[in-house]
């Protein structure tokens, strides 16, 4: 298993190499250099004069030019970029001008609470709706369950986010949720509950937007497995064998039918921090997604390629976590 | 060994998963609790500093005798008056013995109160504090009540009055502007401002490594600043140039023991240092809000607020709701959405809601490109602002909240030519001028010159959907006239290259505005070269002289006349499509008092107070 681990640590260099060229090129080849920030947002253009300092300005940051104004090649362009990021120098924003890490690390937290516990929630109701309706498999709570979820999966999040804030945080209809933020204005008085509880009262909303698209997916998932487990000849034996069902179904199959499950939330962990373009564009939460959003928008190159980065290296190693967690999960797995 | 997960496993489990988020939440409590502690240590430095101030200011009195003071901080000495004059030989001087004092003021009220916070939205978090850096219109507002600049514009007579300075002096030529700092300003943490902050700011400015390349385009003419003792600062220039005063005289005073740097990539760097001699303190600024607290020491009068919070929110629907639950106290709505809640009388007897141009509100215009065969000659381009129905596209589209523009001035603006009236929507005028102009209507139902059909592509940001549905009306309208013209939406950097390298038949844009602006980046003949922002190669020659001339001018009045001439020589060549200004609107929470506009400024924050009754906030 060591030497399998190393192996695939090893691999993951010239597969992190690719996928950040490939990156590199296409941000590179976008046509429109970096706006600065007041003209992209005033949506204005400068004066001459200005405009040309700033270019050169960001020609020489991006090492799109040489220190005596010439043109360096993309190759080259790449290999600068690759020197500086080995050496452990994340990029520093044109438009925040304040270091990719610290930006990161201002939005994770944010981010990354919201996903875990719409994870949660996603998790706690579709295990047991998978379970109950392979159990009810063609009776009418498996078929409306799987109904209604994928009706709710095939809802667009753009205009459900619109829509759940158009009434339920509309002194007009229902004012039972504020309608943007993750705390009221005068937390400064709040003890630590009520501050906890201001917070978990705001993201109501976005959790909501956040979780039910993904019921029909998991759920599905698991059902299918339960069902497809139920058949294999160890149920039989168990049957056989005199247990009682819930201990067959429980000990035996509902476990076994886990082992899909893995796959499925490694896959999702690199979204976990990736945050949500739309719901945090609606719901105004300064996350990971606004950010990745703004950057683009704006053409600013360091922001976009060390998030890219940042999320290639989280994609292989959850990979890896899949591989490693198959085998611990079922011994019969082995990797040579 | 048995392998099976057992009950005792599960309660085990539970447990330990138990013991941790409780440790988490203690961790959390504790932190919350360190925080809080902090908040209070600084409360109480700052009430130590307020203790320290009316310590020295008692002290004073002792020394000095008992000075009489309104409530609004104004000395109450008659014998000093405000002195505005010419002298004889030339020299304006300007010299105010006291700040000016907002009109509608709101000091002397009955009901009257400091206190309450206001709550406003910012829109987009800005993206750095850092003066001169930031560039975002919410940093600029974030600065203006923390930072103060030599001179303020007064709303209503549009003049730049003495603010942190005393007087200022300019010399006839226009070459040399003296100012006299006041010797009570002083920054909060208790320096005095002096003149060596002053200079300490132009230098930052003037600084290559300092972020702030479109800001320092302006002080070029700059020839040198001096400051000669501690409180008198001379700027010289190389030029004489109209706006000499606004230029220096609005430069943001940043206190040098506090911004001192080393390497100027520091002094961009500090995005969340913002210290000034302004009303409010920076206090915080984090992911959902920025705050700023009332400045204790502030020189001026007392500011009403005790703090003043901006926060988030770009969704425009988001931003009104939170506005109607209470928790924004203004919202400046779209145009949607001010049509539809001015019709509920519950809604407009329950808040403020103002409606105003002001003279700084910019333009959105079409620009040809005047190199195309087709956009060549005066006939053309004014049959095609004939074709389009201004006033329908501003009841249409912008529900009547807009001005129709006769140029690149604004109406409000004293610059503006009143006696030119916008031209009005004629379509068989328009035909008759293009017949004129040589266009021809082929077989294809499409007007041909010279063998080349009447098409043509117009560019415009993907990002507007309100500039999309104009471009599709009047791509309607021109088709009728035998017009192809072809909607372009391109991705607004896109767009900016296209435009710098001249790729494009015309496009739609806007231009910021200004109280009084100088067209020669627009417009000068000299401005298409490189990039220029004259994109549309307008090239007059009268026109470059009349705007050379207004350049040098310092008469106002005679500068006025000069750009009224320029205007109609615009106005003539029609090198634009000239469309509307679009006016501010703003909902304001009815607790709030003595909101009405101001001049031409609109409603101003600082008059702003809730009577002790309705506070809000403690």
């Amino acid at each position: 298993m060591t030497t399998y681990i190393i192996r695939r640590l090893l691999l993951m260099i010239p597969t992190l190499l690719g996928m950040t060229f490939m990156l590199f090129a296409v941000v590179r080849f976008a046509p429109g250099l970096t706006t600065g920030g007041g003209q992209f947002s005033a949506g204005i253009m400068q004066s001459r004069q200005a405009q040309k300092q700033e270019q050169q300005i960001m020609e020489r940051r991006l090492h799109l030019v040489d220190k005596n104004g010439h043109p360096i090649n993309l190759a080259m362009q790449y290999f600068l970029w690759l020197k500086s990021t080995c050496e452990g120098h994340l990029g520093t924003s044109i438009v925040y001008q304040e270091p990719v890490l610290t930006l990161i690390e201002q939005r994770l937290p944010v981010t990354l609470t919201i996903n875990a516990i719409a994870m949660a929630v996603i998790y706690l109701v579709s295990l047991p709706g998978g379970l109950i309706t392979a159990l009810n498999q063609g009776r009418l709570i498996d078929r409306g369950y799987g109904f209604f979820s994928l009706a709710l999966y095939s809802l667009p999040v753009i205009w459900l986010g619109s829509t759940v804030l158009g009434f339920f945080a509309n002194p007009q209809y229902f004012n039972w949720f504020p309608s943007a933020g993750l705390h009221s204005t005068n937390t400064q008085n709040m003890t630590f509950f009520r501050y906890i509880a201001d917070y978990l009262y705001h993201i109501v909303l976005p959790i909501v937007c956040s979780v039910y698209g993904g019921f029909a997916i998991l759920s599905k998932q698991i059902r299918g497995s339960i069902l497809e487990n139920l058949q294999q000849d160890y149920v039989r034996t168990a049957r056989a064998k005199g247990l009682p069902e819930s201990t067959v179904l429980m000990r035996h199959v509902f476990r076994n039918s886990l082992l899909n499950l893995i796959t499925l939330t490694g896959m999702s962990l690199p979204g976990l921090l990736g945050g949500s373009v739309i719901i945090e564009q609606i719901f105004s939460i300064n996350g990971m997604g606004r950010l990745a959003y703004t950057s683009t928008l704006s053409r600013d190159l360091p922001v976009i390629q060390d998030l890219a980065l940042v999320g290639s290296v989280l994609t292989l190693l959850s990979y890896l976590a899949v591989d490693i967690c198959y085998h611990l999960a079922d011994p019969r797995v082995i990797y040579d | 060994m048995d392998n099976r997960f057992t009950l005792k496993d599960f309660i085990f489990t539970a447990l330990l998963l138990l013991i941790i988020g409780a440790a988490f939440l203690a961790m959390g409590q504790f932190n919350y609790v360190n925080k809080q502690v902090i908040a209070l240590s600084s409360q109480i430095k700052t009430l130590n500093e307020q203790q320290l101030a009316q310590t020295q200011l008692l002290q004073q009195i002792v020394r000095h005798g008992l000075r009489i003071q309104s409530g609004t901080g104004q000395t109450a000495k008659a014998t000093q008056k405000d002195i505005r004059e010419t002298l004889p030989d030339g020299t304006r001087y300007v010299c105010y013995p006291n700040p000016p004092l907002l009109p509608h003021n709101p000091y002397s009220l009955s009901d009257y109160a400091r206190g309450d916070w206001l709550v406003e939205n910012l829109g987009e978090n800005p993206r750095t504090l850092t003066p001169f850096v930031a560039r975002d219109v919410g940093a600029t507002v974030v600065q203006g009540w923390v930072q103060e600049s030599l001179l303020s514009r007064d709303p209503v007579t549009l003049k730049w009055e003495p603010w942190l300075a005393r007087s200022y002096r300019v010399s006839p030529n226009g070459l040399k502007i003296t100012f006299k700092i006041r010797r009570r300003a002083c920054f909060s943490n208790g320096h005095p401002v002096t003149a060596q902050d002053v200079l300490f700011s132009y230098n930052t400015m003037m600084n290559p490594g300092v972020d702030d390349a479109p800001q320092r385009v302006y002080l070029n003419d700059v020839k040198s600043c001096r400051a000669v003792g501690k409180h008198t600062v001379i700027f010289t220039f190389k030029h004489p140039y109209f706006k000499s005063l606004e230029v220096v005289g609005g430069i943001s005073v940043l206190p040098e023991s506090v911004y001192k740097f080393k390497k100027a990539g520091d002094f961009n760097k500090r995005g969340r240092l913002l210290v000034g001699s302004g009303p409010y303190m920076f206090d915080k600024w984090t992911s959902g809000e920025i705050v700023l607290v009332r400045n204790p020491r502030y020189w001026g009068p007392l500011p009403t607020f005790n703090r003043i919070i901006y926060r988030f929110i770009q969704n425009p629907q988001a931003a009104l709701q939170a506005f109607l639950g209470g928790q924004l106290d203004t919202d400046p709505p779209e145009p949607s959405q001010w049509v539809k809640y001015i019709k509920q009388p519950k809604f407009t007897q329950s808040h403020h809601c103002y409606k105003f141009l002001t003279p700084a509100a910019g333009y959105e215009f079409v620009c040809w490109n005047l190199k195309k065969p087709e956009f060549k000659d005066r006939l053309t381009r004014t049959a095609l602002c004939m074709l389009v129905d201004r006033n329908a596209i501003i009841k249409t589209f912008l529900y009547g909240l807009a001005q129709p523009i006769t140029g690149p001035f604004n109406p409000l603006s004293p610059q503006n030519n009143p006696k030119i009236k916008p031209i009005a929507y004629d379509p068989a005028k328009a035909r008759v001028l293009l017949r004129r102009a040589g266009w021809k209507m082929g077989s294809d139902g499409i007007l041909h010159r010279d063998g080349k059909a009447f098409k043509f592509q117009i560019l415009l940001p993907s990002r507007d959907p309100l500039i999309q549905k104009i471009c599709v009306y009047m791509k309607q309208q021109f088709a009728k006239a035998g017009i192809d013209m072809s909607v372009q939406p391109l991705e607004f950097s896109v767009m900016i290259e296209k435009i710098d390298n001249r790729q494009f038949s015309s496009f739609f844009l806007g231009w910021s505005g200004g109280i009084e602006n100088d067209p020669y980046q627009i417009w000068d003949s000299a401005c298409y070269a490189d990039k220029g922002s004259n994109a549309g190669d307008f090239d007059n020659a009268q026109a470059d002289k009349l705007i050379s001339e207004g350049r040098r001018e310092m008469n106002t009045a005679k500068r006025m006349a000069i750009w009224h001439k320029f205007q109609a020589i615009v106005y003539r060549e029609q090198p634009y499509m000239f469309l509307f200004t679009s006016d501010a609107l703003m909902f304001i929470n009815q607790r709030f008092h003595n909101t009405a506009p101001v001049g031409k400024f609109g409603p101003l924050e600082a008059n702003w107070f809730v009577p002790l009754k309705l506070q809000k906030y403690q």
